[in-house]
């Protein structure tokens, strides 16, 4: 390490002082700028406005609405059961059965399968 | 004489056939079964993103308004759901995807590999108001109506038409599932009983009124244990107790929620059945057959 003399290292500390103020000016004044150039950017802005006083914020329109769950629907809820029905599926006459007449008309059945 | 006139025609992933008892009757109940088919697709398709389902499950978490017919499927999903105790479920579409039918089934390729299981909310977490027509499903959860919405549509077809065709029957097959209105013919509807819609039929039967539902792993599969019909319990496919289960009942929504229900239940769904007096037919994944409470018992062939 070199010797340094008092006089030198106060000149060399005061210089460093000016130059971090000069920094931190440099610094304040470009944001400054900076802010102002984009403040200006936006159309419709008036730098002069009054503040606008906000509406309070809404709650979710989920949380709004009163939606009453599956339990609670009337028509879903008082329909009791699966019906069967009125009249029990028959054997379908075998196509011997059939008089020939009715064979010659009858087209094939629709058939209820998986889909 | 089974029916005087029919017509088919290929819509919503399926096949569409109409049958009526008076052959001028056709074409106007066709335009009517034509419209219903259509506007159920729009409401209640979950491959399409202009359907309001679609619409609906981005939307999860928040508080939205539906049309009516999407209310009154999301109604019918709903009261299968409490009236199978959770069984079948409008909350599987996270199942669903994850267990590889993310797409309209004529675009899903084979699928290989360990099936990923997905938490099932459970149809309690929705939120339904029928008289407002609002609805919010909880974020992360997502709709599935295809268990209900297809046989609901059957039953508003088959009403539609009948309605439309004053002292003529109507049966309307969507793809298997089948719903009857107005008049029966003389001997009643004669229905074809098989795995797949498309036949060939194993069994025939007739009926009167209200509706055949068949739910099968058999089809739409893709993949060793991929199928359709999701678990809730579980999360991924139902087990392969059963292949095929055919209903009848008062309705074709309720024939296909019973259906659905008795393919997960395994062997608990022949007590169930009978339970509720629902004729059913059950195939074992070995072929042998099971006939529930009413259903006619099937003659051997020669």
């Amino acid at each position: 390490m070199s010797d340094m003399g008092s006089p030198r290292r106060d000149r060399l500390l005061r210089g460093v002082r000016v130059a971090r103020w000069a920094t931190g000016l440099g610094a304040a004044g470009l944001t400054a700028a900076f802010s102002v150039a984009a403040a200006h950017a936006f159309k419709g802005h008036d730098g002069h406005a009054k503040a606008v006083q906000t509406a309070p914020r809404r709650r979710a329109a989920h949380a709004r609405a009163t939606v009453p769950g599956p339990d609670q629907v009337p028509s879903i809820a008082a329909d009791g059961s699966l019906q069967p029905p009125a009249q029990a599926p028959q054997a379908a006459p075998s196509e011997t059965q059939q008089p020939p007449q009715a064979q010659q008309q009858a087209p094939e059945p629709p058939v209820s399968g998986g889909s | 004489m089974i029916a005087s006139a029919t017509a088919s025609w290929a819509a919503i992933g399926t096949t569409v056939s109409v049958h009526v008892t008076e052959l001028e009757a056709l074409e106007t109940a066709q335009r009517h079964v034509q419209a219903e088919v259509v506007a159920i697709d729009l409401a209640c398709s979950r491959f399409r993103a202009d359907s309001e389902l679609s619409r609906l499950n981005a939307r999860a978490g928040r508080a939205t308004p539906v049309g009516p017919l999407l209310s009154e499927a999301i109604a019918a999903a709903l009261r299968a759901a409490r009236l199978t105790d959770g069984i079948v479920d409008p909350t599987i579409g996270e199942a669903l995807m994850l267990a590889g039918y993310d797409r309209d089934f004529a675009q899903l390729r084979p699928q290989a590999g360990r099936l990923r299981a997905a938490r099932v909310p459970g149809w309690r977490v929705l939120r339904h108001d029928p008289a407002r027509r609002l609805v919010i499903v909880p974020a992360g959860v997502q709709l599935d109506l295809g268990a209900t919405a297809k046989a609901l549509a059957a039953d508003r077809c088959a009403a539609a038409a009948a309605a439309a065709c004053p002292g003529c029957g109507v049966l309307v097959n969507l793809g298997g599932d089948i719903a009857v209105a107005g008049p029966a013919p003389e001997a009643g509807w004669t229905v074809g009983i098989g795995d797949d819609h498309r036949g060939p039929a194993d069994q025939a039967i007739t009926i009167r009124s209200g509706g055949v539902a068949t739910s099968s792993t058999a089809v739409r599969r893709w993949g060793a244990g991929r199928h359709h019909i999701i678990d809730p319990r579980t999360g991924i496919p139902a087990g392969a107790c059963w292949r095929t289960v055919s209903v009848a009942a008062a309705s074709c929504l309720d024939a296909n929620t019973a259906a659905t229900a008795a393919v997960v239940l395994g062997p608990a769904a022949e007590r169930w059945l009978t339970e509720r007096g629902l004729p059913a037919r059950l195939v074992a994944s070995d072929g042998t057959t099971v006939a529930v409470d009413d259903w006619p018992q099937e003659v051997p062939a020669a």
